[in-house]
């Protein structure tokens, strides 16, 4: 019963979702919305529970039975890395008070800084070097892994061409009508070929995956009518 | 204090200009210095906006204060030393004549409805600044402000052909509460081409889901193709895992991106269950958790024995979500040992693990190419023998290809639906035989034997065909596969192996004597200790097997200089031994089953390896290869093969069919358009 429920009020969102297509026609036209605003608050609700349960509470449980920390750190420093934590919370519920934004933004630098901070590090070490380090490295058997060489190749011809077609290098002339060279022209040309290319193939990416996931509610509604 | 500037003087007339800035203007502070701010309708000038308070300097008795500094530009000091200032070059770069500029900024001034002659009263209010960038003269029409923009006559076809492409006339927000724009009414003319795509769209993509006619185009092999070498690794090394194994799963993907990725996610979750390995689901994202404990209560709810289900915090553990976003996954890398000590519920898991090095598998189930960043750049660094399997939706495969390419420990990506039905086949044939009895009895009693292992009459672990293209390692999964294999080019028999002209293999001819005094190429292990016997004739490869003293291999090759041998391993596999380590023999049949007998003694000896020893490199250049295992007994097929298929094949069809749709619609589209502008041009220029 429950199951069939579910199923019911799901069929029902999904069609919808669907009266989207239909456009700005009186009624119809707000069913699109409800089923949002009903995503949006169901999404909300959930994150709270789920924060709650995973975040906050194993800080409450530590705190009324010292003996069972549930960090390596120990109850003392569990309370005290929660208690900041609700500080640095309580003083980001400040932000509509303007005379202490102040303390907001204080607390919003500590959190954009450390951000910052992490997301350089990973991505030099996580991204940039080796994703660097692999595209540079020649195989040791050229013949036999011809197609890595190629890979490489091309990552290389890519990338530099795609940047020149930014032309970072190109300084403004006064000359009415000063043109590059040929030769600048054309890596240019290949540049915004590689681009064109690559973002063609995200496109069409992003075509598939709407297309799967159409072709998943199709067939749901298609199970439940059946 | 500087004996040429008089800063005290220059003090007093800095108070004096503002002093009269301030009665000229009627404003004080800031603003006193700012030029008059034009009167649009509905918009209030500088008196409506907050004011600033003003900070008086801190005097302390007695003492002169501090000097101030002087400005930069046109003051005393500028003007004294005779140095040109910024200001200067600016003031001289904005008063350029018009006939000195190009065309392009040329004809940008005369669109923007700017006068060739200068302003002949610039704001004398600027203090220090007087001739910076004067403002252009705004041209005020009827109509608001958006109307007040000069457009060339191009520009207003353009305008118009934006409009018709958005299928409506353009809203400004502001006119709309600032909400987002509906779409036009169904009934409106110019919904008609969005809404005709839209239904040819739909209606193909429904076609299969009502008839089985229309079913177009192939299914996806049974098998990652020869060239997804990634792939198939990706599949060996979750079949790698055992009943001790923890594997960390992320599910990175909310409710939008669930119709793409959760049939990949729900065979995932099934591979690992049935081989009663234990998955640690964690998120960056809370909704996923929750989607994730929904998957696997779908899967539960498919085995019908209640007894037999999965327990939370047993067989598998949902741990806290991880807020943050990269902070999030941050914190589960450098503390992976306290994340992993709470569930998602807040209760204790009762896991104890040190660090992240203590596992070996991450499987990661993304939507979008910034959550496969964030794990490849702050958990891979930090898991040194941790390899990351990537299952993506198509929207975030190129970036995942990218990675799983170039780093060593990322493999993959395995993506979309079609590979969801491939690894699902994979699954299928791995596990199918175990379900209905154990089929490794029922296979050693009927195997199909190669003709030249009935006639040496040896056991059917010596006579597995030895895979040279590592595209067809791959084929082996199954114990079924490896034991029908039928000999063919790729075993290389060497000249000691049976006679060519052996009889087909019937029963009368299985034990001829001169067939069991055949003789083989063996090495045997000579080395005083254990040997790694590696995939490739390279020490910087991976570790396949161990050997040891005394082990006997049948020889199947060297390399090109004779410091490797390739051998035949007991499970079916191949390797590399060097050289130095063995030493030739020449045994016969029965020699050698009895030294790899005792070489696989221990049964798990040259599995435990091919679990856990990980051999990662940095590059790309050699591809790599994991072998998958035969089902242990002990796995739980029912759980990788219980699922319902019924939509599996009418959506790939669908896919299809809807790919096909999203192509008409868009050549069609581009071909209308391109059209409309045609006419457009040339009804203009007539």
């Amino acid at each position: 019963m429950a199951e069939n429920t579910i199923a019911l009020i799901s069929f029902v969102l999904t069609l919808m979702v669907f009266s989207y297509l239909l456009g700005d026609v009186p009624l119809v036209g707000n069913l699109y919305r409800i089923a949002v605003y009903i995503f949006i608050g169901m999404t909300a609700a959930f994150t709270l529970i789920v924060s709650y349960e995973g975040l906050i509470l194993p800080y409450l449980q530590d705190i009324q039975d010292p003996a069972t920390s549930w960090t390596l750190l120990g109850n003392r420093v569990d309370i005290t890395i929660f208690f900041t934590a609700l500080l640095f919370g309580l003083l980001i519920l400040l932000k509509p008070f303007k005379s202490l934004t102040w303390l907001t933004n204080s607390v919003l630098a500590v959190v954009i800084a450390v951000g910052a901070a992490v997301g350089l590090v990973g991505a030099l070490t996580g991204t940039l070097f080796p994703l660097l380090q692999a595209t540079v490295a020649i195989p040791e058997d050229v013949t036999a892994d011809f197609s890595a060489l190629v890979d490489s190749l091309l990552i290389f011809v890519g990338a530099m061409t795609g940047l020149y077609y930014f032309h970072y290098q190109v300084r403004a002339k006064a000359e009415v009508g000063a043109e590059q060279s040929r030769v600048g022209r054309g890596l240019r040309h290949i540049g915004k070929a590689v681009l064109v290319t690559a973002l063609g193939a995200i496109y069409a990416s992003t075509i598939l995956t709407c297309l799967t996931i159409l072709t998943e509610r199709i067939g749901f509604l298609f199970q439940f009518g059946a | 204090m500087n004996e040429e500037f008089n800063w005290l003087e220059y003090s007093e007339s800095v108070e004096e200009t503002a002093t009269e800035a301030e009665e000229s203007s009627g404003r004080r502070g800031f603003r006193r210095f700012l030029p008059d701010r034009p009167k649009l309708p509905g918009l209030p000038g500088w008196a409506g906006l907050p004011r600033r308070p003003r900070l008086s300097r801190p005097r302390i008795p007695g003492l002169p204060g501090l000097p101030r500094l002087p400005r930069l530009g046109r003051g005393r000091g500028a003007s004294e030393s005779a140095q040109p200032s910024a200001s200067d070059l600016l003031g001289g770069q904005a008063n350029r004549p018009v006939e000195e500029l190009d065309d392009r900024l040329r004809a940008l001034r005369e669109r923007s409805g700017v006068s060739a002659a200068p302003d002949p009263a610039p704001n004398q209010s600027l203090f220090d600044v007087d001739e910076v960038l004067v403002s252009p003269a705004f041209q005020r029409k009827p109509g608001g402000v958006i109307s007040a923009v000069a457009l060339s006559k191009a520009q207003q076809q353009q305008v118009e052909m934006l409009k018709d492409i958005v299928g409506g006339p353009l809203q400004s927000q502001a006119g709309n509460g600032g909400r987002l724009p509906r779409p036009a009414s169904v009934f409106s003319l110019s919904a008609a081409p969005r809404l005709l795509g839209t239904a040819l769209l739909v209606l193909m993509a429904s076609l299969p889901f009502v008839s089985s006619d229309f079913a177009e185009g192939e299914l996806p092999p049974a098998d990652f193709h020869d060239d997804r070498h990634s792939a198939t690794s990706f599949y060996n090394l979750l079949d790698n895992i055992s009943g001790d194994d923890y594997v960390l799963v992320a599910f990175e993907y909310g409710p939008a991106a669930a119709g793409e990725l959760d049939l990949l996610a729900e065979l995932l979750l099934r591979h690992i269950f049935a081989q009663r390995a234990r998955p640690l689901i964690v998120s960056s994202n809370p909704i996923a958790v929750v989607h994730a404990r929904n998957i696997i209560r779908d899967i539960n709810r498919s085995i019908p024995d209640a007894d037999a289900r999965l327990t939370a915090d047993k067989d598998y553990y949902v741990l806290r979500y991880l807020p943050g976003g990269a902070l999030g996954i941050r914190e589960l890398s450098e503390n992976f040992a306290d994340v992993a000590r709470v569930s998602a519920r807040g209760q204790r898991t009762g896991l104890d693990f040190i660090s992240l090095q203590d596992l070996k598998l991450a499987v990661l189930i993304t939507e979008n190419s910034e959550d496969l960043r964030h794990w490849a750049e702050q958990v891979l660094p930090k898991g040194r023998n941790l390899a990351l399997l990537v299952a993506t939706g198509y929207a975030a495969q190129p970036l995942a290809q990218v990675y799983a390419d170039s780093l060593e420990k990322v493999f993959g990506p395995v993506y979309g639906i079609r590979d969801a039905y491939t690894y699902g086949e994979k699954l299928q044939a791995n596990f199918s035989g175990l379900l209905p009895s154990p089929p490794k009895q029922a296979l050693a009693v009927e195997p199909e034997p190669a003709p030249d292992a009935l006639a040496d009459g040896a056991a059917s672990d010596i006579a597995p065909a030895p895979q040279v293209e590592p595209s067809r390692e791959a084929e082996s999964t199954t114990l079924a596969l490896v034991a029908t294999l039928p000999a063919t080019a790729t075993s290389q028999p060497t000249a000691t192996t049976a006679p060519t002209d052996t009889p087909a293999p019937t029963a009368t001819n299985t034990a001829t004597p001169t067939a069991t005094e055949a003789t083989l190429l063996a090495v045997e292990i000579t080395a005083p200790q254990r040997v790694n016997l590696r995939r490739r004739p390279t020490t910087v490869d991976d570790i396949l097997a161990l050997g040891y003293p005394g082990d006997l291999y049948e020889v199947l090759g060297a390399n090109g200089d004779g410091s490797w041998y390739q051998i035949a391993l007991s499970n079916g596999l191949d390797a590399w031994v060097a050289a130095f380590l063995v030493e030739e023999r020449q045994v016969t049949a029965s020699e050698l089953a009895g030294g790899q007998a005792n070489a696989s003694a221990s049964p798990q000896r040259e599995r435990a390896v091919m679990r856990l020893g990980f051999n990662f490199r940095l590059g790309k250049n050699q591809p790599r290869y994991y072998q998958a295992l035969t089902p242990e007994t002990g796995d739980r097929p029912e759980l990788a093969l219980l699922r319902d298929r019924s939509l599996e094949i009418p959506r790939l069809q669908a896919m299809t069919l809807g790919t096909l749709a999203a192509v008409l619609v868009i050549v069609i589209g581009n071909l209308l358009v391109a059209l409309r502008a045609l006419l457009r041009r040339r009804s203009s220029s007539a």
